[in-house]
C-alpha cells in the first residue's frame, strides 16, 4: 500500500477527520500485517499497533458521533419517519377529536335530557306520584350517560397508548434498518421513545382523570337542578289545585324567579368547571413538551429537536384549538340552555302574568264599555253594547227596572212644569 | 188630546209598568210600553215648551235642540212582539230619548 511507510504520523492527522479516512486507517492495519509477516519488525509494529488501535478508537469514536447524525438526519428524512411522526400527528388530532366528540355528544345528550325531562315536568306536572317516578328515571338515565361518557374517554387514552407503542415499535425498527451498528443511538432514541410513551401515558392519565372529575362535576350541577325541578313541584303542587288562584298568586312569581336564579348557577359553574378542565389539558401539554427536552440532552439536539418541536407546537395548536372549540360549543350548548330555562320561566312567568293581565284587561275593557252611561233625574242608567261572546252584555233586570224609576221621575218632572207654568 | 189627559195616559202606562227580576222572563210589552210612554212624553213636553214660550215670551234653543232630538230618536224605536229578540239597540234608544227630555224639562223649570 502506498501509505504504509508512513501511516502512524498521517494516521493522527487523518484520524482527526473521522469517517473519511477510516479506510485508510484500516488499509494502514492491513499494511502493517503485511509489512510484520513480510518484514518480522515486531516491536516497532507492536508499537505502531498499540498507536494505532488508540488511534482508531478515536476515529471509531468520531465515526460513531458522525454516524449518529447522518443516520438521524437520514432517518429523519425518510419518509417511513415521516410518515411515523404524521401518524402521531394524526393520533393526536384523532385523540382530540375524540374528546371533542365526547364532549359535543355529551351536551346533546344533556340537552336532550333536559328537553325530555321539561317534557315530562310540562305534561305530568300535576301528578306528583308520576313526576317523582319520573325524576328518578331520568336521573338514572343521566347518570348511564355520564358512564358512557366516562368509558368513551377512557378507551380513548387507551387507544392512544396502544397507537403510541406501535408507533415507538415502528421507530425501533427503523432504526435498525438504519443504523445497525449503532447501538447508542438505538438506546438514546429508545430511552427518548420510552420517556416520551410514559410522558404520553402519563398525560393520557391525567387527561381522563381531569375528564372523569369534568363528567362527575358536570353531574353535580344536574343533580341540584333535579333537586331544584323536585322542590319546584312539591312547591307548585299546593298552588296547582287552583287555576285561578295559580294566576294570581304573587308567591308563584317568587319562586319561579329563584328558580331560575338556582337554574342559571350551575350553569356558570358549569362552565367553571370547564374552564378549569381547559387550563389542566394546556398545564399538561407544556409539561410534556419541556419534559421533551430532558432525554433529549443526552444525544443531541439535531435528532429530535426541530421536527418535534414543530410537530408538538402543531400539535398543541391543533388540540387548542379543538379545545377552544369544544369550549365555545360548551358555551353554546349552555347558553341555549340557559336559554331555554329562562324562556321557560319567563313563559310560565308571562303566561300567568298575561292571563291575570288578560282577567284585567277585559273586565276593564267590559267596565270601560258597558258602564258608559250616564244619569237621569239622579238614577245611573246603563247602555247595554253586542259585545263578543267572552265579553256578554246583556240588558239585565236593573237596566229595565231603572227605566220605570226614571219615567216616574220625568212624569213628575212634567207636573211640575205644568203647575209653574200655570201658577 | 189635551195636556192633562196625556199626563194621565202617562201615569196609566207607568202603572202598567212592571218591575222585573233577574231570571223572569222578557215580555213585548216591556219594551212596548215604553215605547208607547216615550210618545206621549214628548208630546207632552213640547205642550210645556209652548206654554212655556207664550208664558214667557222666550225662547230656549237649548230645549228646541233638546225636544228635537229626542223626536228623532224616537223615531228609531220599534215595538217588538212575541219571538222577537229584543236588542241592545232597543234598551239604549229609550234611554238616549229619555235623556234630553229630562233636560229640556229642567232647562224649563230653572226658567220659570
Amino acid at each position: 500500500m502506498a501509505f504504509s511507510g508512513s501511516f502512524p504520523a498521517k494516521t493522527i492527522d487523518l484520524g482527526a477527520f473521522g469517517l473519511v479516512h477510516v479506510v485508510e486507517v484500516t488499509d494502514t492495519f492491513k499494511g502493517a500485517d503485511y509489512i510484520r509477516i513480510k518484514t518480522g519488525i515486531v516491536k516497532s509494529f507492536t508499537d505502531s499497533v498499540k498507536g494505532t488501535d488508540w488511534y482508531s478508537k478515536i476515529v471509531s469514536f468520531h465515526v460513531d458521533l458522525t454516524d449518529i447524525g447522518e443516520s438521524v438526519d437520514r432517518l429523519e428524512k425518510t419518509a417511513t419517519l415521516h410518515k411515523s411522526f404524521s401518524d402521531s400527528g394524526k393520533v393526536a388530532d384523532w385523540y382530540s377529536k375524540g374528546v371533542v366528540r365526547v364532549l359535543v355528544d355529551a351536551g346533546v345528550v344533556s340537552e336532550m335530557v333536559a328537553r325530555d325531562f321539561y317534557k315530562q315536568f310540562e305534561f305530568e306536572a300535576p301528578s306528583i306520584g308520576w313526576v317523582k317516578a319520573s325524576l328518578g328515571k331520568w336521573f338514572l338515565d343521566s347518570v348511564k350517560v355520564s358512564d358512557v361518557m366516562v368509558k368513551d374517554v377512557e378507551k380513548i387514552p387507551i387507544e392512544t397508548v396502544f397507537v403510541s407503542d406501535v408507533l415507538r415499535r415502528a421507530i425501533y425498527k427503523q432504526f435498525e434498518f438504519e443504523a445497525p451498528s449503532i447501538g447508542y443511538v438505538r438506546v438514546g432514541v429508545g430511552k427518548r421513545l420510552e420517556d416520551s410513551v410514559s410522558v404520553s401515558d402519563y398525560m393520557c392519565r391525567d387527561l381522563a382523570k381531569a375528564f372523569i372529575e369534568f363528567v362527575v362535576a358536570r353531574d353535580a350541577p344536574y343533580r341540584i337542578i333535579t333537586l331544584t325541578l323536585r322542590d319546584l313541584v312539591f312547591g307548585e303542587y299546593t298552588s296547582i289545585k287552583g287555576m285561578t288562584k295559580r294566576v294570581v298568586e304573587p308567591p308563584i312569581t317568587i319562586v319561579e324567579l329563584k328558580f331560575m336564579k338556582e337554574l342559571i348557577k350551575p350553569f356558570a359553574e358549569s362552565i367553571g368547571v370547564v374552564e378549569v378542565f381547559r387550563k389542566e389539558i394546556i398545564k399538561k401539554l407544556i409539561e410534556r413538551v419541556f419534559g421533551e427536552h430532558i432525554p433529549v440532552k443526552g444525544i443531541t439536539k439535531k435528532i429530535v429537536e426541530p421536527p418535534l418541536s414543530i410537530i408538538e407546537l402543531k400539535f398543541i395548536r391543533e388540540l387548542l384549538k379543538y379545545f377552544a372549540e369544544t369550549i365555545t360549543v360548551i358555551e353554546v350548548l349552555r347558553k341555549e340552555l340557559a336559554k331555554i330555562f329562562v324562556e321557560r320561566v319567563y313563559q310560565e312567568y308571562w303566561t300567568s302574568k298575561g292571563w291575570l293581565s288578560s282577567f284585567i284587561d277585559t273586565s276593564r275593557m267590559k267596565d270601560l264599555l258597558t258602564k258608559v252611561a250616564y244619569k237621569i233625574c239622579g238614577f245611573d242608567v246603563r247602555r247595554v253594547y253586542a259585545l263578543p261572546r267572552e265579553w256578554a252584555d246583556i240588558i239585565e233586570d236593573t237596566d229595565h227596572n231603572v227605566k220605570i224609576d226614571v219615567v216616574k221621575c220625568l212624569l213628575e218632572a212634567m207636573k211640575r212644569v205644568k203647575d209653574k207654568l200655570e201658577e | 188630546m189635551s195636556l192633562d189627559e196625556l199626563i194621565a195616559n202617562l201615569e196609566n202606562l207607568i202603572g202598567q209598568m212592571e218591575y222585573v227580576a233577574d231570571g223572569e222572563y222578557v215580555f213585548s210589552t216591556h219594551v212596548n210600553i215604553f215605547v208607547d210612554w216615550l210618545g206621549d212624553a214628548i208630546t207632552v213636553c213640547k205642550e210645556l215648551y209652548d206654554r212655556f214660550k207664550d208664558k214667557t215670551g222666550t225662547t230656549l234653543p237649548k230645549v228646541e235642540e233638546w225636544l228635537s232630538m229626542a223626536e228623532t230618536r224616537y223615531g228609531y224605536t220599534r215595538k217588538v212582539k212575541f219571538g222577537d229578540v229584543v236588542l241592545t239597540k232597543d234598551h239604549n234608544l229609550i234611554i238616549d230619548t229619555l235623556k234630553p227630555l229630562e233636560l229640556a224639562l229642567r232647562e224649563m223649570e230653572e226658567n220659570l
